[in-house]
């Protein structure tokens, strides 16, 4: 049975990633300008727009067709808006429902009774679904995905309780009728041409097509996908994650809001009945079923759930328990949906990671900038000190990890950080990153306090990192890897970054993971084995081209050969003048590569100076081996 | 202060020992399996409907209840099979979220199907007829949903702490791997705990049903009100989840008093949101160690 299961999963996976590869490849061989047009979602949505409304110019705006496929687009937008929130953030929200139900009365209420014209109510109605989002994606900071779960689980009953509650607008179980859409305060503005109301779903369906697939690309969407798959990660390229989930609680649920209005507009006649609990579930079944966070997953999931329930509208009951057996086989069978790529488009590595972009080159050797920011001078003695511990101590419990360690990096200079286990090396690290506040101490980045600071903050100030495990983001492409890490770029000179970039195309090349390769860009980094993953997320935090880069055991799991290529990448990366920090175990390496190196023992630096003197010093010795 | 103790702290405890009696199944199975069933609700209402409804087709009184309870087991271990064991302990909770609603959605579904979602009566339960105690207007079923919580509470505590299978469940929850290599089973222990959890939403269901009106719908809102008490206590905490639960009832009964019953669900959730902002690992629960 698991076997059947293992089977049927990878199976179908596999067929899909071979059909996918032939797209790609049919793709690429079409002439540039019509590859890039084709993959437009503006282009893809109109295309989508063009079918609909060939259905209706056939059927008459009026005829049930017409109805059915007015109701997937109303729905589309919804649950395009459960993409959002779900699919690109991560977070549980089972409360959709409730966000089209306000705005459906938002809007059947102001047009219904006080005949509002519709240019108002659409967008109060989508700012009434925006606050609801804000409201339950407001706690995200602090909860887990079971936590916003039942906060929108609990929104879903407190909302259908309001709109029986509240009888004197809302006039409870008797509804409100006569929603027709006006023009203008005028009463007599109404519009009798019968294609207005499905024109209208039409078209502010195909934005939300639109304005889903771009969400997803823009700077902000990027990052809530990269919190979505590793949080930690995110948060070493400068990324924090509670932003990210309240937008997309906020711009999902306004999207509900909006497709809850049309909904009004469309039933013209609106009561509690039409938005029971079990609507939230259909549009969560929706996004699932259709594969949260890819791009045509929803609307495969709408067109699927509105046309087999029509179907199953004989047998009263089936059609709801059609949606929980669903639930239960996806989850088990098929948990990433029925199209389960969830990497968007992204610029390619090599146009990333393209020098030229960067501003001159060939002048950077010309550029008396390049020496005011500290890079290497031509003897080759190291800058400025970039970073500064200062007598740095962090407990856990009794555990004393660090007690009072002062190091210093200069630019351009490579510092080796050693010991045997349970010295404080990562600790030390976690400290310099953000990631532990020190218990007392001070770490100096550039002359600014950053020891108080959160990750991200660190990160954003010039530090970047890789961890023992790569933490890199495992729904997103290679390709958005590397746009991440250059879209958050640190500022240096035109001659540093050109350094970084090469750095950052070589460790590329080392992992097997050639950057002028289209197919091998758009690959999801799920599908990369651990080695790969090393070199990936060095790659990311090199682009971003550092001032400081800590390296937490780069070498381990690596062949000799990949030591010797990622040992000259770092070379290269420090005489353009990046602090470097590397923690690690192999000490050949180490001594090969830095410049200085700091013993650790229980927390206290032991040892500090030229790599060639270590193995002279008798109470290095006697920390590693135990006697002398 | 009669008035109070007659129409908010009696029916509002009694009450509250129900929602009380769900915190505790949830703790119970949060404890080992890091699962919430959202299907416990339904779990609830489960029984006393078969029964109900084998006892309407003629079947004798005592084999109703054996088949109410057959079934509710039936239902409680198909839920383990395909919706908890393969999610215990494994950090990924949208998978078992979004299986466990499933389960719940079709549960409800069908008990919908024989009563067409209509309220039911339940005659077999303990008698709910209203007597006079020192003043008050009581019944036997209102009185009995408290020292019954408590009684679990209980048995559960020193379950946990005395026995071998309790120590055994425990220590699944704090570490799979590490049980699993002292030969403890992950599958056994994801069994036993759904079937402790199936015997309190026996014992949950039976009182309900003495008290309140059947509706499969109930489900819901006993997920709902047993979460809020469950996470007010903090996830795992047995003795937390009787504080959570009596408090919910207290809260929930004394809105629909004075505010109005439609916004007894608001206050729940208000109280869920306090919860979160105030103390999001709850009364006795521990905060996370963050792992880099």
């Amino acid at each position: 049975m698991a076997r059947f299961h293992e089977n049927l999963r990878t199976g179908t996976y596999a067929v899909q990633d071979v059909a996918r590869r032939g797209l790609d490849r049919v793709l690429d061989r079409l002439p540039a300008p019509v590859r890039r047009v084709a993959v437009m979602p503006s282009v893809q949505g109109l295309v989508l727009v063009a079918v609909a409304l060939a259905i209706l110019l056939v059927t008459g705006p009026l005829s049930y067709p017409a109805y059915v496929v007015l109701l997937i687009c109303v729905y589309l937008i919804s649950v395009y808006g459960v993409n959002v929130t779900i699919g690109f953030s991560g977070v549980l929200s089972l409360g959709q429902g409730a966000a089209f139900a306000v705005g459906a009365y938002v809007a059947g209420i102001l047009a219904g009774t006080y005949m509002w014209p519709i240019w108002l109510t659409l967008p109060l109605a989508l700012l009434s679904g925006l606050a609801v989002g804000v409201l339950v994606g407001l706690p995200a900071g602090r909860l887990a995905a079971l936590g916003l779960a039942m906060l929108s689980l609990g929104t879903v009953l407190v909302v259908s309780d309001m709109l029986v509650a509240l009888d004197d607008i809302t006039r409870g179980h008797s509804g409100i009728s006569g929603i027709t859409p006006f023009l203008s305060f005028d009463p007599d503005s109404y519009v009798l041409w019968e294609w207005f109301v499905p024109l209208l779903i039409l078209g502010v369906a195909f934005l939300a097509f639109w304005f889903h697939a771009r969400y997803r690309t823009s700077r902000l969407g990027r990052a809530t996908a990269a919190v979505r798959d590793e949080p930690i990660g995110a948060s070493a390229v400068g990324i924090g994650g509670y932003i990210t989930k309240v937008a997309a609680f906020a711009v999902g649920s306004g999207m509900g809001g909006l497709a809850g209005a049309l909904f009004a507009y469309l039933s013209v006649y609106i009561s509690p009945d039409a938005f029971l609990p079990s609507l939230s579930i259909l549009f969560l079944v929706m996004a699932v079923l259709g594969g949260l966070g890819s791009q045509l997953g929803p609307l495969v999931g709408v067109i699927i759930l509105v046309i087999v329930p029509l179907m199953l509208a004989p047998f009263p009951h089936v059609n709801i328990i059609v949606y929980g057996v669903l639930l239960v086989l996806l989850m088990r069978l098929r948990p990433r949906g029925i199209f389960s790529r969830t990497a968007a488009a992204a610029d390619p590595v090599r146009e990333s990671l393209a020098i030229d972009s960067a501003g001159p080159t060939v002048a950077a050797d010309a550029d008396p900038g390049g020496q005011a920011d500290g890079a290497v001078d031509a003897s080759g003695t190291p800058g400025d000190v970039v970073l500064r511990a200062e007598d740095v101590k962090r407990s856990f419990g009794g555990l004393k990890a660090v007690d009072g360690v002062t190091l210093e990096v200069r630019a351009g200079e490579i510092l080796g950080l050693i010991g045997p286990n349970g010295s404080g090396k990562t600790t030390m690290l976690n400290i310099i990153g953000g990631y532990y506040r020190p218990s007392s101490g001070t770490v100096w980045l550039e002359g600014v306090d950053v020891s108080r600071s959160r990750p991200q903050e660190s990160a954003r100030r010039g530090i970047a990192r890789t961890f023992q495990t790569p933490k890199t983001f495992t729904g997103m492409s290679i390709d958005e890897h590397i746009e991440i890490a250059v879209q958050r770029q640190l500022d240096a000179s035109p001659q540093r970054v050109a350094a970084c970039r090469a750095a950052a195309r070589a460790l590329l090349v080392a992992g097997g993971l050639n950057p002028d390769d289209l197919r091998v860009g758009r690959r999801e980094s799920r599908f990369l084995g651990h080695g790969q993953l090393r070199f990936l997320e060095a790659a990311m935090a090199i682009a971003r081209c550092p001032k400081v880069l800590l390296l937490d055991e780069p070498a381990a799991g690596l062949s000799a050969s990949e030591i010797e290529t990622l040992e000259n990448i770092v070379k290269d990366v420090a005489r353009a003048g990046v602090a470097v920090i590397i923690v690690e175990h192999h000490l050949e390496m180490v001594s090969r590569l830095v410049d200085r190196i700091v013993v650790l023992d229980l927390g206290r630096v032991l040892w500090e100076g030229h790599p060639d003197d270590l193995h002279d010093a008798e109470a290095v010795r006697a920390a590693y081996m135990g006697t002398v | 202060m009669d008035q109070f103790i007659q129409s908010i702290l009696l029916p509002g405890l009694s009450q509250g020992a129900i929602y009380g009696l769900i915190a505790v199944a949830f703790a119970v199975l949060h404890l080992t399996t890091g699962v919430i069933n959202f299907g416990h609700g339904q779990l609830v209402v489960l029984a006393p409907i078969i029964i109900l409804l084998s006892a309407a087709a003629g079947v004798p009184v005592w084999l109703a209840f054996l088949l109410g309870f057959a079934a509710l087991l039936i239902a409680a271990l198909v839920t383990e099979v395909v919706a908890i064991r393969p999610f215990v302990q494994s950090g990924s909770a949208v998978s078992w979220i979004l299986s466990t609603f499933g389960v719940s959605i079709v549960l409800t579904e069908i008990l919908a199907i024989p009563a067409g979602g209509e309220a039911t009566y339940f005659p077999f339960g303990i008698p709910s007829d209203p007597f006079t105690l020192w003043g008050f207007r009581v019944s036997w079923a209102e009185l009995s949903t408290l020292p019954a919580l408590l009684l679990v509470a209980v048995l559960l505590t020193v379950f946990y702490r005395a026995t071998r299978v309790g120590r055994e469940l425990r220590a699944v929850g704090e570490d799979v791997q590490g049980a699993e290599a002292l030969g403890i089973s992950r599958a056994r222990a994801s069994q036993i705990t759904v079937l402790i959890s199936a015997l309190i939403a026996a014992v949950t269901g039976f009182l309900v049903a003495s008290s309140q009106i059947l509706l499969p719908n109930l489900g819901i809102f006993f997920l709902f009100y047993g979460f809020v008490a469950v996470s007010m206590g903090g996830m795992n905490s047995i003795l937390g989840a009787v504080i959570g639960g009596l408090v919910v009832g207290l809260v929930s009964q004394a809105t629909a008093v004075y505010i109005g019953p439609l916004y007894g669900n608001l206050a729940v959730f208000t109280l869920l949101v306090l919860v979160y902002v105030v103390r999001p690992h709850g009364l006795f629960g521990a905060r996370p160690v963050r792992e880099v």
